[in-house]
Order: C-alpha cells, then sequence, then structure tokens
C-alpha cells in the first residue's frame, strides 16, 4: 500500500528536458519508477534516452502526456518564474498528485496556485520547495536518494529534506512505507496532518516519524490531529531549539516571531499529545527503534 | 542588516545568519543546519572554558545541495572571518551530493584560502550518506591542518565544542 505513491503509479515528469529534470528523471527510473512521459511544448513528439536503454516520450501538454500513459503523478521541475503555469496546467489536467520539487517560488505565485487546486479539488499538490516523496522499493517521485533506506513499516513526514535523509539513514535496519518531504515554505500543499491521516490509514504503516521546525504553527495543529485521530505511535522532532528570535533560518517559514513559532512550543504540544520528542536526531530515531522493538516483540 | 559577516555573507550569496557564540557552523540544507546548532548546543552544556563560558553555535550557514568547492570555500572564508569562532564544524549529510565530491570541496577550500594567506582553525568534519567511505578516504589522505573528521553528528558535535572550550 503506502501513501500518495506506489509501484503502480505512473509518473510524468514537468520540466524533464532540463538538467535537474534530466538527472532525477534518471534516479527515479534507476530505483524502478515508472516515468511514462516528460512534458515540455518545444519538444513535443520527441524522445529522451536514459541510461539502461529506456526511452521516454515527450508530450506538448500534461493533458496529452495523461491520455497517452494514464500518468497519476505529476513531478515539477520548471523554474520558479514558469511553476505557476506549470501547476495550473497540470491542475487543469485532473492529475491526481502534482509535486512541485522547484525552490524560490514567490510566495504569491504559491498562494494562488495552491487555491487554485483547492478549488479544482482534483489534485493533491506537495511543496513546493521539497524534495518529494518516496515510497521505498516501489517508486521515487522527486529527489530523495532511493539507496539511503529500504522499505519497511515506518512512515516519514518531514518540513527538511536533508533531516528527511538523516532520518532515513539512521532507521535504515527498520525501513520506510513512505517517506513524504512536504517542503518549508510558508505556504505547502500537503501538510503533516494530511500525511498523518494517510498513515494512519495506511496498513503497512506501523508507527510514523514526524520533523518539524521553528516557525508557523503546523506543528501545533498536527498534535491537535494526533491527539484526537492517531492511535499508531507517533515520535516526533523539532529543528531550531537555539535559533534567535526574528532571524529567518534557511527555509523561508523558518522563523520565531516573539514568542510564536519556537521549538520548545511545538515540542510541547507534541508531547501533551502524547508525542515522544526526541532533543536531536540520533536520540528521536533512538525512541523510534524502541518503539518498533516493541512493535515486533 | 548591520552585521558586516552577514554582508559579506550576502556578497558571497550565502545563506548566512551571526549568532553569538564560538563555534563555527556549515551544513547542507536548512533543518539539518537548525539540527545542527542544537546539538552543538547541547554538547557545548558539557564543556566549560576557563573563563567559565560554554561553547555555543556562532552562525547559521546553509550551502545547500550542491556544496562545490568554491561555495564551500566561501562559506569557510566567511566562518574564518569571524574573529569569535574558535573551531568551526562541517556537518554533511550525502543525499544527492556525494560525499566525495564534498571531500574534494574541502580540500580545493583549503588551497583556495591558502592562496588567499588566511589559516585555518580547528575544523572537524562529519560526512555520512552517500559516498561517504570515499569522502572519508579523501579527508584522511589529504592531511589537511587542524582538520578532524568524526563518523556521527554527535560525536562530533562534542569534539569541536570541547575544541572550542579549550581555544577559549
Amino acid at each position: 500500500m503506502a501513501i500518495f505513491l506506489t509501484r503502480d503509479s505512473k509518473v510524468i515528469v514537468q520540466g524533464m528536458t532540463g538538467s535537474e529534470g534530466m538527472k532525477h528523471t534518471t534516479r527515479m527510473l534507476a530505483s524502478g519508477t515508472q516515468v511514462v512521459g516528460g512534458v515540455n511544448p518545444r519538444k513535443a513528439g520527441t524522445t529522451v534516452d536514459f541510461p539502461g536503454g529506456v526511452q521516454v516520450p515527450v508530450f506538448g501538454t500534461v493533458a496529452e502526456a495523461i491520455d497517452a500513459t494514464g500518468a497519476d503523478v505529476s513531478v515539477i521541475f520548471v523554474p520558479a518564474a514558469f511553476t505557476k503555469a506549470a501547476v495550473v496546467e497540470a491542475v487543469d489536467a485532473k492529475i491526481p498528485l502534482a509535486i512541485v520539487i522547484t525552490e524560490g517560488v514567490p510566495v504569491k505565485d504559491t498562494a494562488e496556485f495552491f487555491e487554485y487546486a483547492q478549488d479544482a479539488g482534483t489534485t493533491r499538490l506537495i511543496g513546493p520547495n521539497c524534495p518529494g516523496l518516496i515510497t521505498p522499493g516501489q517508486a521515487n517521485a522527486g529527489i530523495i536518494p532511493a539507496d539511503i533506506s529500504g522499505p519497511g513499516r515506518i512512515g516519514l513526514v518531514s518540513k527538511s529534506g536533508t533531516l528527511t535523509y538523516q532520518m532515513m539513514f539512521e532507521l535504515r535496519d527498520f525501513g520506510f512505507s513512505t517517506a513524504v518531504g512536504i517542503g518549508g515554505d510558508p505556504i505547502i500543499g500537503t501538510t503533516h496532518i494530511d500525511c498523518l491521516q494517510a498513515f494512519q490509514d495506511d496498513p503497512d504503516t506501523d508507527a510514523i516519524v514526524m520533523i518539524g521546525e521553528i516557525g508557523g504553527d503546523a506543528e501545533e495543529r498536527a498534535a491537535a490531529y494526533i491527539a484526537e485521530h492517531v492511535t499508531k505511535p507517533v515520535v516526533g522532532y523539532v529543528a531550531g531549539f537555539t535559533a534567535p528570535e526574528g532571524k529567518t533560518m534557511g527555509h523561508a517559514g523558518a522563523i520565531v516571531s516573539g514568542s510564536k513559532g519556537t521549538a520548545q512550543a511545538k515540542a510541547e504540544a507534541l508531547e501533551a499529545a502524547g508525542v515522544r520528542v526526541g532533543k536531536t536526531p540520533s536520540a528521536t530515531a533512538q525512541l523510534m527503534r524502541e518503539i518498533m522493538q516493541g512493535l515486533t516483540r | 542588516m548591520t552585521d558586516p559577516l552577514e554582508v559579506l555573507a550576502i556578497e558571497k550569496s550565502l545563506n548566512y545568519v551571526k549568532l553569538d557564540g564560538n563555534i563555527g557552523i556549515i551544513g547542507n540544507g536548512a533543518g539539518l543546519v537548525m539540527s545542527t546548532l542544537d546539538v552543538v548546543a547541547y554538547a557545548g552544556e558539557e564543556f566549560t572554558a576557563r573563563d567559565g563560558s560554554h561553547p555555543r553555535p556562532a552562525n547559521f550557514l546553509d550551502i545547500g545541495g550542491g556544496a562545490d568547492a568554491n561555495v564551500m570555500a566561501n562559506g569557510l572564508d566567511v566562518i574564518f572571518e569571524d574573529h569569535q569562532v574558535k573551531a568551526v564544524f562541517v556537518n554533511v549529510f550525502g543525499g544527492i551530493t556525494a560525499c566525495d565530491q564534498v571531500a574534494d570541496g574541502i580540500v580545493k577550500a583549503y588551497e583556495i584560502l591558502a592562496s588567499h594567506g588566511k589559516s585555518p582553525k580547528p575544523l572537524v568534519v562529519r560526512l555520512d550518506g552517500n559516498n561517504a567511505e570515499k569522502g572519508r578516504e579523501i579527508l584522511d589522505g589529504a592531511g589537511l591542518p587542524l582538520l578532524e573528521r568524526v563518523d556521527t553528528m554527535d560525536g562530533a558535535a562534542r569534539r569541536v565544542a570541547e575544541l572550542a572550550a579549550a581555544a577559549v
């Protein structure tokens, strides 16, 4: 099962013929993902050769790609200035899942395409500025390295790309059902809550790691959701305990404003919801290790 | 923006925030760097300098996924300019970037800094993930002055805190 992405997913890549698109399409194919097409109006009708003798056709529009291939996932690598148009096109074509890898998308653009997708109600968005998601051993949609960890029964949702990799590495002896990098921008499509809900409903996920960071109130809202709706064990980590107030720490959304958005407040909210919170990535992994060992005993 | 080091970092297109401690921090990815600040601050509580202070992070610096030699050199350059910095922690998890490329970047960064007549500060490097073994071999073979390699994030944080406390 896993969430959002399986071996049956048919993936197209908007921006496949650019350098990032080519590099990561090669990686997605190498990890067994069914990449069935690329989208680029200027190269429509051509095919692109990938290692292993794989030929991927390029289509002029997302709608044409779906008609020809039955694609149900789009990974978007187009430059920030063109991202809004690419997402709108994907939504218009009713693709069920669109993953926006591009970073530096203007927040105004994200706000507009987010609302557009919400109104249409036919497309789940992940990102922008995210590493995408991976269901190890089945499919990889984005830039998460496929060789960090194999399949297993832990679900992971994270605002941060490298902390996703770090946590997968720490828990590679258990493996993951699906790992989702939702991105650290102020406005994002899929949230912690969406992933918690999906993992709760996924029979192949036994326990969940949730990684947050300073800024906003997504972790507090996730904690409230967990208290009400999640019965599977959840382990949490929040980055930025020592972050100063009023400074943006890398991610556009990662800022402590006055007493709002602190890691301490987030950790306390999660603990109040029954989530075991680690002080460091390794301590968090250890908490999950204990839970998984308890479940298999 | 008044801090001269932040101005220098902006000139070099680096994602840098000046903090008030004495351990320079470089990492790849905003979340990992934020996490590194926390882990170093916790480790710092275990060590006390002669003046009674505990070592703490001196900055946030995210060199991003690419981490090529020039970015690494620019990052080290800004951190070595910070007179408060007594020791530096380079914390990289090779996801897309292979650790051997990161190691090459560190070696080249030392060459670039030497060509500018700058002397290095104690540097603790942790490389994990993609091609970590190759990266570690490159660093071990390069024999860079004042550079130490520690294999885990926690262990490296403790070592750099120890070095910073000893240097005050």
